[in-house]
This record gives C-alpha cells, sequence and structure tokens, in this order.
C-alpha cells in the first residue's frame, strides 16, 4: 500500500530507469496535481487500487471474450 | 418539401419511412442526398456536427441505390442517408478519431461497418466530430469544436460519439455510427432524445475502427426509432441479430427487472419522474416488473480505469515517441497514468469484470431485461465539467454521464438507450434497457413499447 505522497520525481525516474515514454513535465504535473478531471489524480486512483486490492476474489479468472464476438482485433495501417 | 409534414417525407423521417418512400417512388434517393447535404452545409457552423463530409462518395450511392431500386436488387438500406463516427475507417476518406495525431492519409478500404451498410446499399453522407480518440463523455473537442446539443445549444450534447447524436437529432442523416466503450453511443443518444443502441460486445465487428479499449468498445448505433436501431443492426450482422421486424406487438409475457439500489438515489428527479413514467408504460404494455439486486459496483470507475489506460496507451504507445505534443493535454494525461499501473492492477480489474458479467448474467435467470434510467441527467450546460446528480457526490461529469452505462460495457450486455420524454426545461430525457447476450431483438422490442409511440419532432432550432 502507498505510504507517502506522490511526486513528479518518482514518476521521472520510473520512465528513466524503467525505459518507459518520456513523458514532459507538464504531463507528469498532471498526475500528481490534476487539472482536468478525467482522471481525479493518480494518487487518488493509486488509493482506489489499494482498496480494490483488498476485495476477495477467490479463484475468479480475468473475463474472456463473449463467445461468438465477431471481431478479430484487425490492425490499422 | 422536407419541411411539409404533408410531404410523403421529412428530415425527421425513420429509416422504416424513407423505406417505404423510395419503394412507392414517392421519393427518390438523389433527392434525399442532396437535402441532407444542402441541410448539413446549413448547419455546419453552428453544430459542428461532422468532420468530414463524404458528399462525392455520397452521392455516387444514391445515384447506385436508385439504379437497384428501379432494378429490384436493392439492399435493405438502399438510399438511406447516414454518418459514421470519425473513427471508422472509409475508404477515401481520413480517419482523424477527432485529433490531430493521425495523419491525413485518406482510408485504402472501408471498416467491416461501413462496407456492411454499402453492401446493404446506405448512403454515407459523412465521418462526425467526436470526443478526442472517444476519451471522454463530455463531447469536447478543442481541435474541431464542441457540437451543442439541438435541444438548446447552451448544453452539451454528450460524447464521445457527440457529432453522430447531433447528425440524427438535426435531421442531417437518417441514422448514424458511434462506439461506445463506456456509454458513448448511450450518452449523447440520450441527452440528444434518440435511441442508442450498444449491441452485444462482438455482436458487430469493429475491425477498422480506431480502437480506444478492446476489452470494452463496442460499435453503436443512434436512430431514431428501436424500429431503425433494427433494421441497422441486421444490416451490420448481415441478418444475425435478427433485429429487423422484431420491435412489433406488446410485452405481454415479458418480465422486467429495475434495480432496487445505487440508481434511484444517483439521478435528478425529472430523470426519476420519466422513469416512473415510462416503468407504467411497459406494465400496460403487459410488461411485469419485479426488482433485482444489482451486483456491488463501488469499484466501477477504479475497474474501468484500470483497464482502459493501460489499453489505451498500448494502441498510442505507436505515435507517442514522435506525435505526444498533438494529443489534448486530459488523453495525454490519461496514457501517462496507463504507465504506472501495475500488471497486476490490470489482472485485478480483468478479474472484477468477470465477477461483473457472472453476477449480471445472473440477474437474468430471473427477468427478460433489466430497466434503468440511461443518464443521470439531462443535458448539463456547455461549461460544466463537474456535476452532482441525485444524493450523489459531485465529481468529473464525464464519471456522471456514464454512471448508469459503464457496467454493461463490461459485462457485454446488449443494452440500448431510448428517449423517455422531456424534462420541465424541455430537454430529453432517457431510460436504458438492457438484456441476454445476443438478445438484442428483445432489447429493442422493449425499446419499441416506449420510443416508437412517442412523435419524434425535430428540435425547434434544428
Amino acid at each position: 500500500m502507498a505510504t507517502r505522497r506522490l511526486s513528479e520525481s518518482t514518476l521521472r525516474a520510473v520512465t528513466e530507469e524503467l525505459g518507459g515514454i518520456p513523458w514532459d513535465d507538464a504531463t507528469l504535473r498532471e498526475l500528481v496535481a490534476p487539472q482536468f478531471g478525467v482522471v481525479s489524480g493518480f494518487q487518488d486512483l493509486l488509493a482506489a487500487l489499494d482498496a480494490l486490492g483488498a476485495v476477495d476474489l477467490g479463484e475468479t479468472p480475468p473475463v474472456e471474450p463473449t463467445p461468438g464476438r465477431g471481431r478479430s482485433g484487425g490492425s490499422r495501417p | 418539401m422536407t419541411g411539409d409534414p404533408g410531404a410523403p417525407w421529412t428530415l425527421a423521417s425513420p429509416v422504416a419511412d424513407l423505406a417505404r418512400a423510395y419503394a412507392d417512388a414517392t421519393a427518390r434517393p438523389e433527392a434525399v442526398a442532396d437535402a441532407c447535404l444542402e441541410r448539413i452545409d446549413a448547419l455546419q457552423d453552428r453544430f459542428r456536427a461532422f468532420i468530414t463530409v463524404s458528399a462525392k462518395r455520397g452521392r455516387a450511392e444514391a445515384a447506385a441505390a436508385a439504379k437497384a431500386l428501379w432494378d429490384g436488387t436493392a439492399g435493405p438500406l438502399a438510399g438511406i442517408p447516414y454518418a459514421v463516427k470519425d473513427v471508422f475507417d472509409a475508404a477515401g476518406l481520413p480517419t482523424t478519431a477527432g485529433s490531430r495525431v493521425p495523419d491525413d492519409t485518406p482510408a485504402e478500404a472501408d471498416s467491416a461497418g461501413v462496407g456492411a451498410l454499402t453492401r446493404a446499399g446506405a448512403v454515407l453522407l459523412g465521418k462526425t466530430n467526436l470526443h478526442e480518440f472517444a476519451y471522454g463523455a463530455t463531447g469536447d473537442n478543442p481541435v474541431y469544436g464542441t457540437p451543442p446539443n439541438p435541444w438548446d445549444e447552451t448544453r452539451r450534447a454528450g460524447g464521445s460519439s457527440s457529432g453522430s447524436a447531433v447528425a440524427v437529432a438535426c435531421g442531417l442523416t437518417a441514422f448514424a455510427l458511434g462506439t461506445d466503450t463506456g456509454g458513448s453511443t448511450r450518452v449523447p443518444a440520450a441527452l440528444c432524445g434518440l435511441v442508442g443502441l450498444k449491441p452485444t460486445y462482438g455482436l458487430v465487428d469493429t475491425r477498422g475502427i480506431v480502437p480506444f479499449c478492446w476489452t470494452l468498445d463496442h460499435a453503436g448505433i443512434i436512430t431514431r426509432t428501436a424500429a431503425d436501431a433494427g433494421l441497422v443492426l441486421d444490416a451490420l450482422t448481415r441478418g444475425r441479430a435478427g433485429a429487423g421486424g422484431a420491435t412489433e406487438g406488446d410485452l405481454a409475457g415479458v418480465t422486467l427487472g429495475v434495480p432496487e439500489t445505487h440508481f434511484a438515489e444517483a439521478a435528478e428527479p425529472a430523470v426519476l419522474r420519466a422513469f416512473d413514467a415510462a416503468r407504467g408504460t411497459f406494465e400496460r404494455e403487459g410488461a411485469r416488473i419485479v426488482d433485482v439486486s444489482m451486483p456491488d459496483l463501488e469499484h466501477i470507475r477504479t475497474v474501468s480505469l484500470a483497464i482502459q489506460l493501460p489499453e489505451g496507451l498500448s494502441y498510442h504507445r505507436r505515435y507517442l515517441p514522435d506525435r505526444a505534443e498533438l494529443y489534448g493535454a486530459d488523453i495525454r494525461a490519461g496514457l501517462a497514468t496507463g504507465q504506472f499501473l501495475l500488471a497486476e492492477h490490470y489482472v485485478r480489474a480483468r478479474r472484477m469484470v468477470e465477477r461483473y458479467r457472472r453476477e449480471t448474467d445472473a440477474l437474468f435467470d430471473m427477468v427478460d431485461a433489466l430497466v434503468l434510467p440511461a443518464c443521470p441527467v439531462a443535458a448539463p450546460a456547455l461549461e460544466t465539467t463537474h456535476l452532482a446528480a441525485g444524493s450523489g457526490e459531485a465529481g468529473p461529469l464525464g464519471n456522471v454521464l456514464t454512471r448508469f452505462t459503464t457496467l454493461f460495457n463490461m459485462t457485454g450486455h446488449p443494452a440500448a438507450a431510448v428517449p423517455a420524454g422531456m424534462d420541465g426545461d424541455g430537454l430529453p430525457v432517457s431510460v436504458q434497457v438492457v438484456g441476454r447476450h445476443y438478445d438484442d431483438a428483445t432489447v429493442l422490442r422493449i425499446a419499441a413499447a416506449l420510443a416508437d409511440r412517442m412523435p419524434r419532432p425535430l428540435p425547434p432550432a434544428c
């Protein structure tokens, strides 16, 4: 469980040390101090994910596609 | 001709009426296409419904439909004008996804959906506006403009399939295709007074559509009537849905489930009044109504994000190294968030979806369909970004608008937003009907009992 406030420098270190996409400062700042409200802050999302982790799902597997689904996931040019 | 109620067809005519007018030769596809194109041109600056208008392709398809009607080889949607959300590929037209990120190279081939409609004889008049890359239910688009609601131009039309709903509501096309990942077809249909169908997951082929989140993405259909949605769904599935003509008759023998919790306390009073009235209509049509207990939805928003953001990032990674600065700031932040989620978050979320699916499936052992509000509010003001509805807490507008729709993207059940009248401000309110997997026909039959008995005027501003 996360116990410290998320910081921009942590996210920067993750992208640099784990080889992620080099997001610009403004984008990483939006995760730490959100302005847009589509995602209500990464810190809040992490807390919500912690709570989700406490749900006992037993042996429930991940969802699979509905039988007979019609798409084949074709690629775009 | 198009504004005269005594004319054989008007811009508010449902697909079925237009097809009859062609059959008895009181209307011609070329004239209808020309009237729609003229109307698109007249209203585009105000409503911003379209990103690309395909007049050349549309007129050619209208001429081909006229010939097919003459020689008896016409498909089921011959000469019917339509539009697609600009995430569907259509040969010869660029696919912008409402963004500056993709280049403007025309698509080489039709998406599966456009191809199926072309084979059915429908006439493509253009590609419609949307929330950038379908990332949001508010319909905001800083690149192509945000389409306002035709019932009140100071209000939102909803999204992400904003332009598709506005095009049909304004009588610019007879129907339109959208997509629906959390409610993006049903929400704008609800706010604009239309039928919005999210078919069973996988029933409609999504090849050739720019993806947002493969686990939750559905193609969607926006029409004026439930009967029309059945005709279009059958064309898209080559009849596999069995939905065309399934909307006749009453609801005798049908059992409908109404959720006991979660929904009533989280919607505005006007929406609940319309829902109660709709419930009365269903009962008068012969349906039996029982209370049902829905799955616990406490974590549903978290589950949705834990799936959407990593899947979205996975698709957009192709563009991000070179074009990240061309994304809107909201979607760029969402994609970045996707990078920092853990693999176990994603797997856990997909396990929750399996639980939601099993628990919702179990309800259909007791009922033929669920009925609940489609959207907790009528169209909010254009400047609204956060909103409280009912006794619920204020939250980001996109979360509020999709509060009643997201579950069924996870479970894959067919769901339709259905017009249920107007509120005290003259804005549409809507009911949602949800059915068993692959029983889209029953959903539309129930929807027809409500929507297809109501008058279908164009909004006064149109």
